[in-house]
């Protein structure tokens, strides 16, 4: 959990994204990876025949239904020959790709690194039913611990409502209208998001009065499953210099793990790997008081309430109060601290593996002075937070700073 | 057709290394098809439970929850800690653990509601998925809280473990249930009959549930029928509690009456039809029941007393303008549902205790066994009264979401023609039915009845003639489900599996959340492939006969098993073959059960009887043998101008008559199923010397049948 000496300065010199939708019908998972690929390469000004290592970020072989997605992702963009490896870890895949890129850079064993990651759920669909929900889920749901905690019936979304309820019943916070407000606020976000699946306008009322997926979680409290790609060019810092873009600097990685059932944590209520992994990325990044140093946050709210305690477990504010932060407005676009000006997972949606890859490469745009509409204004440093598992099992984090 | 066999058994041979012969000779017998149960086809079956409970520490939790009823927990041998989920190891200090058990009772530490639930079990019953700290150990504990409101749910609940006879997979084999008055608010469920006609009507409202004659029924007219019925019920002033007896034939209004209890908060208590008055008596006496249901055909069964609501007169729909109680009477699972009265002839039927969660727990048996879905269209035309038509015909389709066809009776050419019009997918009957339809003319080749929408049919109550079995099946093409089970055990305890391995005769598989097991005298399990008494137990299991604990206390042993009366050996992979009754009782091939020694004692009142025998195991109907009185022989044929002595006089058809009407005068007030329908006589007496009688002179009746069987067969001739 404590990061070492950093090694070689990391630079994110290309970001490329496909648009987030619920469903791509018309490529293929590999067909994505390439698009994505396509466009971080271009805004890196970077040919193909350049980046000397991959790896990828693809959470479930369910999904694709095809193990080793990465071996035909592979070789479609054209890098045979190249090393690679993939990483899954559950949600927080992005962010773990990110960080094995960022390994490979720092510690000088490549220079050029090229991070895909890539996610098309609804390819598992069951034709018996018409759906792919039911295999979605049961996708996800094998990611739960099979021999004990899987027969009580518990979903993805019932493993943050856990936590979430000890929460709410020690701290009487967060309401379930401020979780609605962080739903409000990421759904507005995302309209000013190109590549956002679920830009929507709606009230505090409206969101409390959708339908409940899993007490206290209503509809959209909920992020949606997407399909898309991202792809982040990484290079050392001499080669990243020279390409004559605009750079942005991974400046802090922190990781951490908690306990996998959740009912064997020390402190149920706390999301302690985001607590142990923020505290690394800050010690890394020399940032001090978060809410001081920080612009803004681009954190994993696959469910409102996990945007919520991560406010109290990266120090935005003391156990207990995270509720106060959406209500006096500190986390909205024009607040002190904006989180998720992006829309973040409710408002993009969360194509898994792409996921933590898309947020630094939004973190990379915002402090670059490239994210268009959603620009915060003068966003020198922001943190992001990738999280996976039963209730955030693990986190990584990363800071990210501008030139 | 272009397969050389014998090139095929050579083939395998070599393949698999065995002689040629080995080879032809199971080929041969392949071919022959199992000619007794004991030679079926074999494929692995259970293996899914065994593996469940095959690995590491978890086998060693779940075999004491099943085995000892108690949660059992790890405990570090170094640092004291407690673990449940338990561990081997210690996760801190790397030491090994060591099992304690731990206490039934819990705190729920945190719970979520689990909308999406992956158990089909639970999207059945309300509950919550909590985290639960069970007293004395460290950690919390994953599991279900089932209960009826989940909102009620909330952290610092107490709750206490309720173990399932049920290693049910998916499901867990124990859940939390809130400790009644240790907090408030929190009722405990598993659901009662109420709900789910109440979830039905929520959940698909405009599914069709019922569908009599030109009649069809919603999910949401059966609730409002349910509620109309349980208003107008309230109104003749039952009370929660009360006891209402049905006598009602098989119509919607039965439906009606029996859910419209449960609106009430009563207990209801199907009557069979075709009682005679003084048995009805006996019934609505016993039961205490304060109202009675029933039709204007009926109503003259009915003894003076308490209320009647007469369904022709519309006294259950009477209270269609009055709003549904708002709130309904309190009703929990383990309330008692209905009372079965157990088809007897001695006069004191017995009534079984059936509970909400009994009712619910074997109806979701048997519709999880069949697989059965919304699609389904179950055929029902067996009497209403009975725990067979309540739970596989009514239940079961309800607990799928599915929908019952309902004839009065049954008919055989009314049958399939509702069965084709209706595009039914299972029906539920006795052996006798699938004989009739056997035996129905017509079917061959260009049948006028499309009956391809049959997928299965479930057959019970008594046993199924191979034959029968197979000719059905090769017509019909539909799979026969044999099944066992007993009003006690609220119908079905077993089930033959719809796919894999099916032995003809056997009664199949205890069904998922059934135990049973094969025991001696002692109650001892006997070894494999021994015979010994059934016994079950599980969560279908009666509550007890209603006022009467000490026929209760000799069926329901102290540790919850029931003795089924029936004998059975298992065989290596696990499939139950009944082997006789320990009682003697006499069940016919529609399912009536008869005890033969009162009949007998009756028809022996008599003197022109001297020794009687009652038949009819496995047939249609009843016969008696006989041996007659000579002085009174010679009597009876001076009254009628018959020479006593001529020559097949006492089988002549005059004679068989006589004395069938003088056995209809002594048995005038058993039911009426119970009426013989032939005889066979001999003025030969059955002694110890012949070998009919046993030393203590009781009949030996396999004796006796032996020696009579040129008689026995006259007398079901062409049954």
């Amino acid at each position: 959990m404590t990061a070492s000496s950093a090694g070689r300065r990391v630079a994110i010199v290309g970001v490329g994204n496909t648009p987030f939708r619920a469903r791509w019908a018309e490529k293929t998972y590999f067909e994505l990876a390439y698009d994505a690929v396509r466009a971080a390469l271009e805004d890196a000004g970077l040919d193909r025949r350049e980046v000397q290592s991959v790896v990828y970020g693809v959470y479930n072989d369910l999904f694709e239904r095809q193990v080793m997605p990465d071996v035909y992702v592979h070789d479609y963009i054209g890098m045979g020959g190249r090393p690679s490896v993939r990483v899954t870890t559950g949600g927080a895949t992005g962010g773990a790709a990110v960080r094995a890129a960022w390994c490979e850079v720092a510690s000088g064993l490549h220079d050029v690194v090229l991070v895909v990651g890539v996610e098309k759920c609804t390819d598992c669909y069951s034709y018996r039913l018409g759906s792919s929900t039911p295999e979605v889920l049961r996708g996800i749901l094998y990611s739960a611990d099979m021999t004990w905690e899987h027969p009580s019936g518990i979903t993805a979304a019932a493993s943050y409502a856990l936590p979430t309820v000890a929460h709410m019943e020690r701290y009487g916070a967060p309401t379930e209208e401020q979780m609605a407000r962080v739903s409000v606020k990421n759904h507005a976000n995302a309209f000013r998001n190109p590549i956002a699946q679920a830009p929507r306008r709606l009230t505090v009322e409206e969101v409390l009065a959708s339908r409940p997926i899993c007490y206290p979680f209503k509809f959209y409290d909920n992020c949606l499953y997407s399909e898309g790609a991202s792809a982040l060019v990484l290079m050392g810092e001499a080669r990243a210099r020279s390409s004559g873009r605009p750079l942005a600097w991974i400046t802090g990685v922190g990781a951490s793990t908690d306990r996998a059932f959740t009912g064997m944590r020390e402190d149920i209520t706390a999301f302690t790997s985001s607590r142990l992994a923020g505290d690394a990325a800050y010690r890394m990044a020399g940032v001090e008081d978060p809410r001081r140093d920080l612009d803004f946050a681009e954190l994993h709210d696959a469910f409102t309430a996990a945007e919520l305690l991560s406010y109290e477990a990266f120090r935005f504010c003391e156990p207990g109060e995270c509720g106060r932060l959406i209500e006096e407005g500190v986390v909205l676009p024009e607040g002190q601290l904006p989180v998720c000006p992006s829309g973040g997972l409710i408002g993009c949606g969360h194509a898994v593996g792409a996921t933590g890859v898309m947020q630094v490469g939004e973190a990379a745009l915002q402090v670059t002075d490239r994210a268009g509409e959603r620009q915060v204004r003068g966003a020198r440093r922001g943190l992001v937070q990738s999280i996976g598992g039963p209730a955030t099992a693990w986190t990584y984090a990363f800071i990210v700073e501008g030139d | 057709m272009g397969w050389d066999r014998e090139a095929w058994a050579r083939d395998a041979a070599r393949r698999m290394g065995v002689p040629e012969e080995a080879i032809r000779k199971a080929f041969r017998e392949e071919l022959a098809g199992p000619r007794s149960a004991d030679a079926p086809l074999e494929v692995p079956d259970r293996i899914e439970m065994e593996y469940r409970y095959s690995y590491g520490g978890q086998s060693r939790f779940f075999r004491e929850v099943l085995e000892h009823r108690r949660l059992l927990g790890s405990r570090c041998t170094t640092c004291g800690k407690v673990y449940l989920p338990p561990r081997t190891a210690c996760g801190d200090c790397y030491a090994a653990t060591e099992w304690v058990p731990l206490g039934d009772r819990g705190t729920v530490r945190t719970f979520t509601t689990v909308h999406y639930a992956t158990s089909d079990f639970f999207r059945r019953v309300p509950f919550v998925c909590a985290y639960v700290q069970v007293d004395g150990a460290d950690t919390l504990y994953l599991a279900n809280v089932v209960m009826d409101d989940p909102r009620a749910a909330r952290v610092g609940m107490r709750v206490r473990a309720v173990f399932l006879d049920d290693p049910r997979g998916d499901a867990g084999d124990f859940w939390f249930e809130p400790v009644a008055g240790d907090e408030e608010g929190a009722r405990t469920a598993v659901g009662t009959l109420r709900d789910l006609v109440h979830e039905r009507a929520r959940e698909r409202g405009e599914g069709t549930f019922l569908i009599f004659e030109d009649r069809e029924e919603t999910y949401a007219e059966l609730a409002a029928a349910a509620a109309r019925a349980g208003a107008a019920l309230t109104a003749a002033g039952v009370a929660p509690g009360d006891r209402v007896a049905l006598l009602v034939s098989n119509r919607p209004e039965f439906i009606h009456a029996f859910f419209g209890c449960f609106e009430a908060g009563a207990i209801a208590v199907p009557i069979n039809a075709l009682l005679k008055p003084p048995e009805v008596a006996y019934i609505v006496e016993h039961s205490g029941a304060c109202s009675v249901v029933t039709e204007r055909a009926l109503a003259g069964l009915v003894p003076p007393g308490p209320s009647v609501l007469d369904v022709d007169a519309g006294a259950l729909a009477g209270a269609g303008d009055r709003p549904p109680p708002s709130r309904c009477p309190p009703l929990a699972p383990g309330d008692t549902a209905a009372l079965v009265y157990t088809s007897g002839t001695t006069g004191r039927p017995k009534g079984a205790m059936l509970s909400h969660a009994s009712y619910l727990v074997d109806a979701q048996m048997i519709a999880r066994h069949a697989s059965m879905t919304p699609e389904d269209r179950f055929l029902g035309f067996l009497p209403l009264f009975h725990v067979n038509a309540q739970v596989v015909t009514t239940l079961a389709p309800m607990v799928a979401g599915g929908t019952l066809v309902l004839m009065r009776q049954f008919s055989p050419r009314p049958f399939l023609e509702t069965l084709a019009r209706h595009r039914c997918t299972a029906f539920s009957a006795v052996p006798t039915v699938y004989a009739i339809l056997l035996n129905t003319p017509g079917l061959e080749g260009h049948a006028p009845w499309d009956l391809s929408s049959l997928r299965f049919c479930i057959c019970g109550a008594a046993p199924m003639p191979v034959e029968v079995f197979r000719g059905f099946e090769a017509r019909f093409h539909a799979t026969i489900m044999e099944g066992y089970g007993l009003t006690e055990g609220t119908c079905a305890s077993s089930v033959n599996p719809p796919s894999g391995l099916r032995k003809v005769g056997s009664i199949g598989l205890p069904l998922e959340g059934q135990r049973m097991r094969i025991a001696d005298d002692s109650g001892r399990e006997v070894p494999e492939g021994e015979v010994g008494e059934i016994l079950v137990a599980g969560p279908n299991v009666m509550q007890g006969y209603w006022n009467n604990a000490e026929a209760t206390r000799q069926v329901i042993q102290a540790d919850g098993w029931l003795n089924t009366g029936d004998t059975a050996r298992i065989d290596p992979r696990g499939h139950v073959f009944i082997t006789g009754r320990l009682k003697e009782i006499i069940v016919l091939s529609n399912g009536e059960k008869v005890p033969p020694v009162d009949m007998e004692a009756a028809i022996a009142r008599d003197p022109l009887f001297e020794q009687v025998m009652l038949l009819g195991e496995a047939r249609p109907y009843l016969s008696v043998m006989a041996v007659l009185s000579a002085e009174h022989w010679k009597k009876l044929c001076g009254d009628h101008r018959l020479e006593a002595g001529a020559a097949g006089i006492l089988q002549s058809k005059q004679v068989a008559d006589i004395v069938l009407q003088r056995v209809a005068v002594q048995i005038g007030h058993f039911p009426g199923y119970a009426q013989v329908r032939r005889v066979a006589l001999t003025l030969e007496p059955w002694s110890v010397e012949n070998g009919m009688l046993t030393p203590t002179l009781k009949l030996k009746r396999a004796k006796v049948i032996e020696k009579f069987h040129a008689e026995v067969d006259q007398m079901y001739s062409g049954h």
